[in-house]
């Protein structure tokens, strides 16, 4: 009896069954304090953001950051203005979470991780279905900088200039973090 | 394995050359290099093998429901600004939503809102059933769907089928609303509001077939669930409407 006509789906559909793919009216809620509402945008929007805290600070702080970004999102709903899509907007705040973070709570394992010796210590493994899940492992033990640079341009596709802001760094050493980066990835694909 | 150009000043530079951020001139004397280097050849295929794999990378979320923790904390997190203060100029700046987040932004709030309607249609006096009426009123769309022996039809049945068809606060809202959006058109995007009316059309037609067939089976509880889930869709898709030419949520 349901027939989809220009965009409106007809009658006996469950509405719990109708998938939630709007950022502007879930927003738009939630901004009025609807957590269903921002329940949505959690589902939507936690795989990438998780991906990004993960390689961006490993795995053992990814899962507080994830939940922190979501709290700080929450509380600043009310400042997005829709300029720019809400998902930009989300993932340019997570960075600036987890940047802040790293900047207050920077680690004695971070400094001793430091050195380009650590990716050595990825086991080899046959690139099959655990391949990614490989390639992941080998962005976390990068070096700090060098991992930042490369999750940022290679993954999320900032450009220099833009990532040269978000780290305070000069373009020219985004660009060698990167060449750093892919250098010492490389190494870890050969085996 | 891997050739290590170590010392090859050429070498700091492939990064570059991948992402196509070498100038002209730089980038044929490098092509010249790599056609004598197999060292550098080697190394650059790596990297663009490091760069695909990159971006190949699928996101998946994480292992444990981190939503609990969430939902948590924003219970008892005051917000840092209450509600989207928008700048001055933003009520006259148009809406540019694209075709797709329109037609599923009118789903979205159909879905968020589905039982206002209906309670609305269900508490009011001319539709409520008198004691004794055999005709069943489902509680949702989907329970309504789910109705495969009507009751057989009653006279309080038919009086309350009717009632859909004429319900006076339904077309009192319908119309504060069309008004609503008459008064703001002109601050939403043509493209917007191209689909909006198109599928106000679309529902207005579905709204007069299924007039029409509880009109020739006024005991059939589906047919009516039918009716007024999609009055209450024109309405969902009329407050959203009002929603984006206001401006706000």
């Amino acid at each position: 009896m349901a027939a989809a006509v220009s965009g409106v789906t007809m009658p006996s559909v469950d509405p719990d069954t109708v998938p939630a793919a709007s950022d502007a009216i879930d927003v738009r809620l939630a901004a009025g304090g609807d957590a269903r509402a921002y329940e949505r945008i959690y589902r939507r929007h936690v795989p990438r953001i998780h991906g990004l805290a993960r390689r961006m600070a490993g795995d053992d702080d990814a899962g507080d950051l994830t939940q922190m970004i979501f709290v700080r999102a929450w509380e600043r709903l009310g400042s997005f203005r829709g300029d720019a899509a809400f998902g930009t907007w989300l993932y340019r705040l997570a960075i600036n979470v987890i940047l802040g973070r790293r900047a207050a709570t920077r680690t004695e394992r971070e400094r001793r991780d430091h050195g380009e010796g650590v990716i050595e210590a990825i086991p080899a493994r046959p690139a099959r279905s655990e391949h990614r899940i490989d390639f992941d492992a080998a962005i976390g033990r990068l070096p700090p900088g060098a991992r930042r640079v490369f999750v940022l341009h290679d993954i999320e596709g900032y450009k220099h200039e833009e990532i040269a802001r978000m780290l305070r760094v000069t373009a020219g050493t985004s660009k060698a973090q990167l060449h750093r980066a892919r250098m010492l990835m490389r190494a870890h694909l050969e085996r | 394995m891997t050739i290590t150009p170590a010392h090859d000043p050429w070498t700091d530079r492939l990064s570059e050359y991948v992402d196509g951020e070498m100038r002209p001139v730089d980038r044929e004397a490098l092509e010249h290099h790599l056609a004598g280097c197999p060292a550098c050849s080697v190394a650059l295929a790596e990297l663009r093998s490091v760069v695909a794999r990159a971006h190949a990378l699928e996101d998946r979320a994480p292992a444990d429901d981190l939503w609990p923790g969430i939902a948590t904390a924003i219970a008892a997190t005051p917000r840092r600004a209450p509600v989207a203060r928008p700048p001055a100029d933003w009520w006259r700046r148009r809406l540019d939503l694209t075709l797709p987040q329109l037609a599923a932004a009118a789903l979205v709030v159909a879905a968020l809102s589905a039982g206002t309607m209906w309670i609305a249609l269900a508490r009011s006096p001319l539709r409520a059933p008198a004691p004794g009426a055999t005709a069943p009123v489902a509680s949702s769309p989907a329970a309504a769907s789910q109705q495969t022996a009507p009751a057989p039809a009653s006279p309080t049945a038919v009086t309350a089928a009717t009632a859909d068809v004429v319900n006076p606060r339904y077309d009192r809202a319908v119309a504060e609303l069309e008004q609503a959006l008459a008064d703001g058109r002109g601050r939403l995007d043509p493209r917007t509001l191209q689909v909006l009316e198109q599928n106000l059309r679309t529902i207005d037609r579905a709204i007069g077939e299924a007039r029409r067939a509880v009109a020739a089976d006024p005991a059939n509880a589906w047919l009516r669930s039918h009716l007024a889930t999609t009055m209450k869709r024109k309405v969902d898709l009329l407050r959203t409407a009002a929603m984006l030419t206001a401006g706000r949520g």
